[in-house]
């Protein structure tokens, strides 16, 4: 990306508007969903089913890069979110009778309630982002990391609640099935789409703007008035909310849902994914999770053995995760800032402005030079 | 090896270090020999720290050569460098205090390769600065910042260094406190340790130092001798940059 | 009056359990800051060794146990951690998630995805009669062995030169280096600590349940990954602490909660530990360690 920007020649003579060059940065990505996307449902409609499932868990990664990305903070408690989000969505749209036969001990209004998928969507994105904005008071108080392994907790209360509260699911452990295939492939796309503009959207914010000098400078931020907690759980609320708008997504294409499904198999899915693509971009977000998406498809095929030519090349199950966790970590080791470098797509045409240069979400790897030791074993002061 | 060689505790040429890219130090080149005190002064940000920080490779550096009497410090981890003879006493001297002063000088000594001295040099340290004596007992991190300065030079000693190197001793420390630093290290130089001491009080520095080098944007720009001391006109200059 | 001393015997020999767990990953904190999410396989690597191994013969399990748990920690950070020293904690903390995930699996593939179940110390599944009080043989064990084992690092890290160094390297790992402490030796006597820590979990969480399978070790560590953040993470007795509460507070649960809300144990515990942080947010020790660590 380097390299494109200084040694192409400017096609355009006259200065590009900011408005463009940052709204490149949500075009590129939304046309890489779409391409890919309808690339895949024309020519391998084989992988369709798969498609949905990417789709879904693109909403699930976006929602989690629009925290992690602007506050720097981990979180591993995103799949509550995306838990609530799916439970909302099957309670809302399973049809009653099937309802009131899996789940017979579920709390009457519940058990009345329905709604159209689309209100269901929304609900399940409000359900989401009431529960990071209740639980955003306590953990986003935290230091940085602590935060990060407290979110366990969240996940592990609301898993641990949906597991076992039969009067707002099924009985402990069992599963609610019949969920309906609401959207198409059509309405997923669009769907994710949208979802990528409110998550690019909100990172356009003041308020997003405020927590990214938060995350680059800790220490200036409070110096300079800045009120990190708030924003933070402003953060949280927000992609709380796109995550439940996932787990809905998710459960609609999966079509079973039981709280199990939620765990840390699935948290380290999606970490994953951002990690590998650069959890401090959109973009990073997107290649991430298309990328590995990509590769749990394809890994899937190996599982249940795959004929190429006259060999069978088959793998034991459960080397999906064993690969992604591998490639993660020599990610993690060899470019820690992810495949784009954390960087937002830069406008290829002309040497933009320097003051944009590096984007919304810079990895920071100056400083990571700075402090790390000439010798091998050498370490942060 | 040459007479000149063995003369030679520090010997630090064409010494780079940068952060991300941008340089702090260029091309610096400066020696200590034996029995004396050398100091570099310089404004701030004029690259001191980082110069004392290359030397001892707990930043990334690169130099033509490094070497404290004749062995190359340039490839050793910082660890080794201490263990080579080299001691820092790092600006804002990190004492480490929840520890005891005693657990603290008892750390000094990790890097020292003789345990019969050890004795000696601890009376000698307990002489020097008989505070630490008496608060031997107290978590270093109840001391002022001026006892906590005499027990991070104190905990250096104790590693019974062929340098011992400080930066910015007198940092932040009273006028009286800055008193008794400077008295120490003329003591600890005349017992035969070389000094090299990174300062940003000109004036002290240069009357004390057998040779005092003036850093301005990561290059030596000039060296001064004590003589130069009271010429202010001079030591503005240096500051300035001119 | 009699069941609620039991139950606090009981909770105690939890919370010690929990409070070695918390303490294993506290002193790794502090001298690498890598909160270890993996440190529940090494966990139930020592799990598999002492089921596996116990019926041929007791002395050669335990040992076993405790050479498995140190060799996976040193070689998790002989094969990645090193790599990432200069990153950030957060990116350790990711790492440390993905080599937990992996072992995962790699067990799966080696012993299988169900049970393996067998008797570890079956001597101590028994209970004893004192004055009226039924006392679990394990429970006591359990409370003795990490009493010694905190006595023992205690002494190890205030008595010894290289626990001093250990301390030293925790506090201020640049300025240790620059004193002359080995970087290298610290971290693995810090790791092998922490083996042997993981070790006496899993002896007596194999002993009481006598069954293994490969996430075994994972709630242990959850519990003491958050146990050692609301005690404070970066004060080694705080992260015992808070180990030791969480472990108590779910012991007390199971023993108290009314049936029908028995299954709600881990909930409340985790329901609790938002409370604790809500009101202390900074972790119940913090605030007076926070300048140290720069």
């Amino acid at each position: 990306m380097t390299s494109s920007r200084t040694s192409r020649l400017p096609l355009v003579g006259w200065r590009v508007p900011h408005v463009v060059l940052s709204l490149w940065t949500l075009i590129v990505p939304l046309v890489v969903i779409w391409v890919v996307a309808s690339a895949v449902s024309n020519l391998l409609p084989a992988a369709s089913i798969d498609l949905g499932y990417a789709l879904a868990t693109l909403i699930i990664v976006v929602a989690m890069w629009s925290f992690i990305g602007n506050s720097g903070v981990l979180s591993f408690g995103h799949l509550a979110f995306v838990a609530v989000g799916a439970w909302t969505m099957s309670l809302l749209t399973i049809n009653p009778s099937v309802k009131s036969s899996i789940m017979p001990e579920l709390a009457p209004f519940l058990a009345h309630a329905s709604a159209n998928p689309y209100a269901a969507l929304l609900i399940a994105g409000v359900a989401g982002g009431v529960t990071a904005l209740v639980s955003g008071f306590a953990l986003m108080r935290l230091h940085g990391l602590e935060a990060g392994i407290a979110t366990f907790a969240l996940l592990m209360l609301v898993l641990q609640v949906l597991t076992y509260w039969s009067a707002v699911g099924p009985k402990s452990g069992q599963s609610m099935t019949g969920v309906p295939r609401s959207f198409d492939l059509q309405s997923t796309l669009v769907i994710a789409l949208i979802v990528v503009v409110l998550a690019w959207g909100y990172g356009q914010s003041r308020s997003a703007r405020m927590l990214r000098a938060s995350r680059e400078n800790a220490q200036a931020a409070p110096a300079s008035g800045i009120n990190i907690t708030w924003h933070r759980i402003i953060a949280f609320a927000i992609s709380g909310a796109l995550a439940g708008v996932g787990g809905a997504m998710w459960a609609q294409t999966n079509r079973v849902v039981q709280a199990s499904q939620f765990g840390l198999d699935f948290t380290f899915t999606t970490i994953a994914m951002l990690v590998v693509g650069g959890m401090l971009s959109v973009w990073g977000a997107v290649v991430g999770s298309l990328l590995i998406s990509a590769l749990n498809h394809v890994l899937g095929l190996l599982e249940n053995g795959m004929h190429i030519g006259a060999v069978v090349i088959s793998l034991p199950s459960g080397s999906r995760l064993v690969v992604v966790a591998a490639f993660m970590v020599i990610i993690l080791i060899f470019r820690p800032a992810g495949i784009t470098g954390g960087r937002e797509v830069t406008w290829p045409f002309r040497p933009p402005d320097p003051f944009l240069r590096r984007g919304p979400a810079d990895p920071g790897r100056d400083e990571q030079e700075m402090v790390m030791f000439q010798t091998d074993s050498g370490r942060v002061g | 090896m040459s007479l000149d060689n063995t003369e030679r505790v520090l010997m630090v040429s064409g010494l780079r270090v940068a952060y991300g890219g941008i340089p702090a130090v260029s091309d610096l080149s400066f020696h200590v020999n034996a029995g004396e005190m050398v100091g570099i002064i310089g404004p701030n940000g004029a690259g001191k720290s980082s110069t004392l920080l290359g030397v001892v490779n707990a930043v990334r550096s690169e130099s033509a050569e490094t070497s404290l009497r004749g062995v190359d410090l340039r490839r050793m981890a910082p660890e080794q460098v201490a263990r080579a003879g080299l001691a820092l006493v790092t600006e804002g001297h990190h004492i480490f205090g929840r520890l005891s002063v005693r657990d603290n000088l008892r750390l000094g000594s990790t890097a020292r390769r003789d345990r019969r001295g050890l004795a000696d040099d601890l009376r000698w340290v307990y002489e020097l600065f008989p505070i630490l004596s008496e608060f031997a007992e107290r978590p270093a991190g109840l001391l002022s910042g001026g006892q906590q300065q005499q027990l991070a030079i104190g905990r250096a000693l104790l590693a019974a260094p062929t340098l011992l190197a400080l930066d910015e001793p007198s940092l932040g420390l009273s006028p009286t406190a800055v008193d008794t630093v400077f008295a120490a290290i003329e003591s600890i130089c005349a017992r035969g340790t070389a000094v090299l001491i990174v300062e940003q009080r000109a004036q002290q520095t240069v009357a004390t130092a057998t040779r005092t080098y003036v850093l301005t944007e990561g290059r030596i720009t000039m060296t001064l001798s004590p003589n130069d001391a009271d010429d202010s006109a001079l030591l503005m200059k240096a500051y300035l940059g001119s | 009056m009699i069941p609620v001393i039991q139950s606090l015997i009981d909770a105690t020999s939890a919370g010690a359990v929990y409070a070695l767990a918390a303490l294993g990953i506290g002193l790794v904190f502090g001298v690498l800051r890598l909160a270890n999410f993996a440190n529940g396989e090494i966990i139930t690597g020592a799990a598999y060794a002492l089921i596996l191994v116990w019926p041929l013969s007791w002395p050669l399990a335990l040992a076993a146990s405790v050479v498995v748990a140190i060799a996976l920690s040193l070689l998790m950070d002989l094969a990645v951690f090193r790599w990432m020293r200069s990153q950030s904690a957060a990116s350790l903390l990711i790492a440390s998630f993905g080599v937990s995930i992996l072992l995962q699996r790699a067990y799966e593939g080696i012993f299988g995805v169900n049970v393996r179940t067998g008797a570890v110390a079956p001597a101590l599944t028994r209970s004893v009669n004192v004055g009226g009080l039924r006392l679990s043989m394990l429970a006591i064990v359990a409370i003795i062995l990490a009493a010694v084992l905190l006595i023992a690092v205690h002494f190890f890290l205030t008595k010894s030169r290289m626990g001093l160094q250990v301390q030293a390297a925790a506090a201020n790992f640049r300025e240790a280096r620059i004193l002359g402490i080995r970087s290298g030796v610290m971290i693995a006597v810090t790791l092998g600590m922490s083996g042997i820590l993981a070790a006496a979990v899993a002896f007596v969480l194999t002993t009481q349940s006598g069954a293994v399978n490969p996430t075994f070790g994972v709630q242990a560590t959850l519990f003491g990954l958050i146990g050692a953040v609301i005690g404070g993470l970066n004060r080694i007795g705080g992260a015992l602490v808070g180990g030791f509460a969480v472990g108590f507070a779910l012991s007390l649960f199971t023993t108290w909660l009314p049936s029908g809300f028995g299954d709600f144990r881990v909930a409340l515990v985790y329901l609790l530990v938002i409370v604790v942080l809500l009101i202390a947010p900074n972790g119940i020790f913090a605030g007076r360690t926070a300048k140290e660590r720069t």
